[in-house]
């Protein structure tokens, strides 16, 4: 069983998840964001921040979070991004337990399922989501 | 990683530059009978050095190599051992072998080189030693002509030198020249200087006169072929000079070796007013210019709505001028750190040539290599990205491309088989290619070797070109036995993956028994492009503008469906065509194509149906990197308006798809 981590938690509408705050490198809130030539399931937009540009992850395809609208933040996780509304805080492993029910909301992308406060939150599966290669199918000439 | 280490590594580049580069030279030298005396003597010098520094660093083994190396040269300098084409190949090798030692060195701190790679070079370097033993034969040399005395005062360099240039039948000449002690540095290089144009400073001794309070005089042994007139004419008019023995005059001509020819020049040193500097920091200087550039942008969109009128809408008209002027000073700046990156192609020769050598010396194969002068300047991160894939190509040219002497000589073919690397610089591109006269490619063989891999079908039609694809597929190999150099089939597609990755791409072009020509497009940097920028839905694509031949209006009606391929006819000609709204998946009814963007790949031609085209303009571009290299069909993006950035479509990927899916038709 993995050891629990530090979070950071985030809102994303009025659903919450949580990232290992090991891979959060920066939180932006004013950060231009651009849509993609093509469509793909796991990215949803190109976010450029310093010249520098992240694929902004479909949190829909990872974590089954239904998310229409841009978030207002922007958070940077290893070489990636993902949109929040709100970093609600960070929240040391003391104080987190594990859901007892963890495989109802575990995917693949969901490392763990933790408990805050009677709140249930999924944890995204970093490493997880850098190693995934989708088979673009939707390409043919 | 110590500084210590850092400094002695970027020496040992730079002598190990210098190596290929004088040896290069002594080709050049030997192929014209021209004097290598000063080439031998830098090069001694360079492995000297390194052998010094290998000593004092605690590097014994590269110590002890350069001192190996540095035995055959001294024996060459004293005219004890002749100055050959197999010199030259080995003092090539030898910078292979300094390579390794630094990457030794640089990876795990010792300079622990592999005892085959290490003992296959002894034994070649023992081989050329042991060709000519020192001392073999009587010395017969005739001295006699020169003033008594003379020869006891050379050392063993000087008289070897001396003898050379007897045996050469060299004319020789014994000068005593005073000069005034205020110029006599000056009045003595004239004249070195002079000699050295086509001939060689034996020694300098001792005057015949002792120097007084206002003169002194030097004697000058030398061999020249200029007439005494001309050497006269060399001394400044504050001098004296005095002809102690000068060669007797010789009107038939044939019994006098041809005149030396020139020694190449040495390469000029770039002094010390230059400043070295790391490709990363070149990199965050356009990362930070791009930055300002969208800074720019932003401004912009922040002033469009202010409106022309009053106050507010003339200084707003002010500050859109003065973004102008700026706009045009970030592009001039990016221009300009874009050229600090080109280097030139002949900065890989080395490696390249070392290693073709190796690889001809292990198969036993005689080759004449041929490298252009290599001028064409690319930018540092693709000129070392293109070593690998380079090297690949003239392996597979020495290993199935070029027959072993006894086929070629059957075949009425010269022993040496030539592979020529030529490139050369047409507008934002440069072509390498690489020719060799070997035996070719059988497209037949080539075939069955893909229907038996799977690759190809059975039922197919091919063409020549499309068999010879076959060679880019992982795991196509048509050589019968495995072997270090190739066999494996890992190798031909990953030269192409390689290339693709550059921006670049690969065609071939074969004729059985008469040799294989590969042909490599590859853009000058990656970092800026000139793109032609198209709209798609409510993205901005960029196709860059080496590949296309000419933009036209689409007209429905030259659309063709042939097989459910599509195909647009220009000038009544069918081309493969790509619909890509459709391909991006951003297609709808509303969908209006207006523009053709005829694609050039060579020699082949391809059309794209596009909704419109913007603008062309030069770019700074940005690879994508981690997930968004998961975006197929782009390669990079840049910076287009503050509402938008521009992707740039990989135009060989689409391409490659292109082939492809007409394969499988």
């Amino acid at each position: 069983m993995n050891k629990l981590e530090p979070i950071l938690l985030l809102k994303s509408g009025q659903s919450l998840f949580g990232i290992e705050l090991r891979y959060v490198r920066e939180i932006v809130s004013d950060f231009p964001v651009f849509p993609l030539p093509a469509k793909l399931p796991h990215i949803s937009h190109l976010a450029l921040l310093r010249g520098t540009p992240y694929a902004v992850l479909n949190s829909e395809y990872f974590l089954q979070i239904e998310h229409k609208a841009m978030g207002r933040l922007v958070i940077l996780i290893a070489q990636m991004a993902i949109f929040a509304d709100e970093a609600v805080q960070s929240i040391p492993p003391e104080q987190l337990s594990r859901h007892e029910n963890e495989s109802e909301l575990e995917t693949s992308f969901v490392k763990q399922v933790v408990q805050y406060r009677n709140r249930i939150i999924p944890i995204l599966d970093i490493q997880a989501i850098l190693n995934d290669q989708p088979d673009f199918k939707f390409i043919s000439i | 990683m110590g500084e210590n280490i850092d400094s002695l590594l970027s020496e040992l580049a730079e002598l190990n530059e210098n190596i290929y580069n004088s040896a290069r030279d002594l080709k050049s030298a030997i192929e014209v009978n021209g004097n290598s005396v000063n080439i031998t003597g830098e090069l001694f010098r360079a492995f000297h050095t390194i052998k010094g520094l290998g000593g004092m660093s605690g590097f014994s083994s590269l110590s002890q190599f350069s001192h190996e190396v540095e035995n055959l040269l001294d024996r060459i300098r004293k005219a004890e051992h002749p100055c050959t084409f197999k010199v030259v190949n080995l003092l090539i090798l030898s910078t292979e072998i300094i390579d390794r030692f630094a990457d030794s060195i640089r990876t795990i701190g010792t300079d622990a080189v592999e005892e085959t790679v290490l003992n296959s070079f002894r034994r070649k370097l023992a081989e050329e030693m042991n060709a000519t033993p020192v001392g073999n034969g009587k010395d017969s040399t005739q001295l006699d002509f020169l003033p008594p005395g003379l020869v006891r005062q050379l050392n063993d360099m000087e008289l070897a030198r001396l003898k050379e240039n007897v045996r050469k039948n060299h004319p020789i000449y014994f000068l005593d020249v005073s000069f005034p002690f205020e110029s006599f540095d000056t009045g003595l290089r004239k004249i070195q200087d002079g000699i050295n144009r086509d001939g060689e400073i034996i020694a300098t001794l001792p005057g015949e006169e002792a120097a007084t309070d206002t003169h002194i005089s030097f004697c000058l042994l030398l061999a020249s072929p200029q007439p005494p007139e001309d050497i006269r004419e060399l001394a400044p008019d504050t001098s004296v000079l005095t002809m102690i023995h000068e060669p007797f005059p010789q009107p038939d001509h044939k019994t006098t070796a041809p005149a030396p020819a020139p020694a190449p020049a040495p390469a000029q040193s770039s002094g010390d007013r230059t400043v070295k500097v790391q490709l990363k920091e070149l990199d965050l200087l356009l990362q930070d210019m791009e930055e300002m550039a969208m800074v720019k942008n932003q401004i912009e969109a922040t002033l469009a709505p202010l409106s022309s009128a009053g106050e507010i809408g003339h200084v707003a008209q002010q500050a859109r001028f003065q973004l102008n002027v700026l706009e045009q000073r970030i592009a001039s700046f990016q221009k300009r750190v874009i050229h600090y990156r080109m280097v030139p192609l002949a900065s890989i020769f080395r490696r390249l040539e070392s290693s073709t050598i190796r690889t001809a010396a292990e198969l036993g194969k005689n080759i004449q290599l041929i490298f252009d002068d290599g001028n064409a300047r690319v930018d540092k991160q693709i000129t070392d990205a293109l070593v690998e894939p380079l090297i690949h190509l003239l392996r597979n040219a020495v290993d199935h491309g070029i027959e072993n002497p006894i086929t070629r000589i059957k075949r009425g073919k010269p022993e040496n088989g030539r592979i020529e690397l030529t490139a050369y610089q047409q507008g934002s591109s440069v072509f390498i290619e690489i020719a060799d006269d070997g035996e070719g490619m059988n497209t037949a063989t080539l075939l069955k070797k893909a229907l038996g891999s799977g690759l190809a079908e059975k039922k197919k039609k091919y063409s020549d070109n499309e068999i010879l694809d076959f060679i880019f597929q992982p795991g196509f190999s048509t050589s019968k036995k495995i072997t270090d150099i190739s066999g494996r089939g890992v190798g031909m597609d990953v030269v192409q993956t390689e290339l693709n990755k550059l921006g670049g791409t690969i065609r071939i072009q074969t004729t059985m028994g008469k040799g294989s020509h590969f042909y490599i497009q590859i853009p000058v940097t990656q970092a800026i492009l000139p793109v032609f920028f198209i709209s798609s839905g409510d993205t901005v694509l960029g196709i860059p503008s080496l590949f296309v031949k000419s933009i036209q209006p689409y007209e429905a009606g030259r659309c063709v469906y042939v097989q459910d391929q599509l195909y647009y006819r220009l000038n009544e000609e069918p081309f493969r065509a790509i619909h890509l709204p459709r391909l991006l998946g951003v297609d709808d009814l509303e969908t209006d194509l207006r523009v053709v963007v005829q694609i050039r790949h060579f020699d082949q031609l391809f059309a794209f149906l596009v909704e419109d085209v913007i603008e062309e303009k030069e770019v700074t571009i940005t690879p994508l990197k981690g997930k968004l290299s998961q975006l197929p069909l782009f390669s990079a993006i840049c910076n287009f308006s503050a509402q938008s950035v521009g992707y740039i479509l990989d135009v060989p990927q689409l391409i490659s798809l292109l082939r492809g899916s007409h394969e499988q038709t």
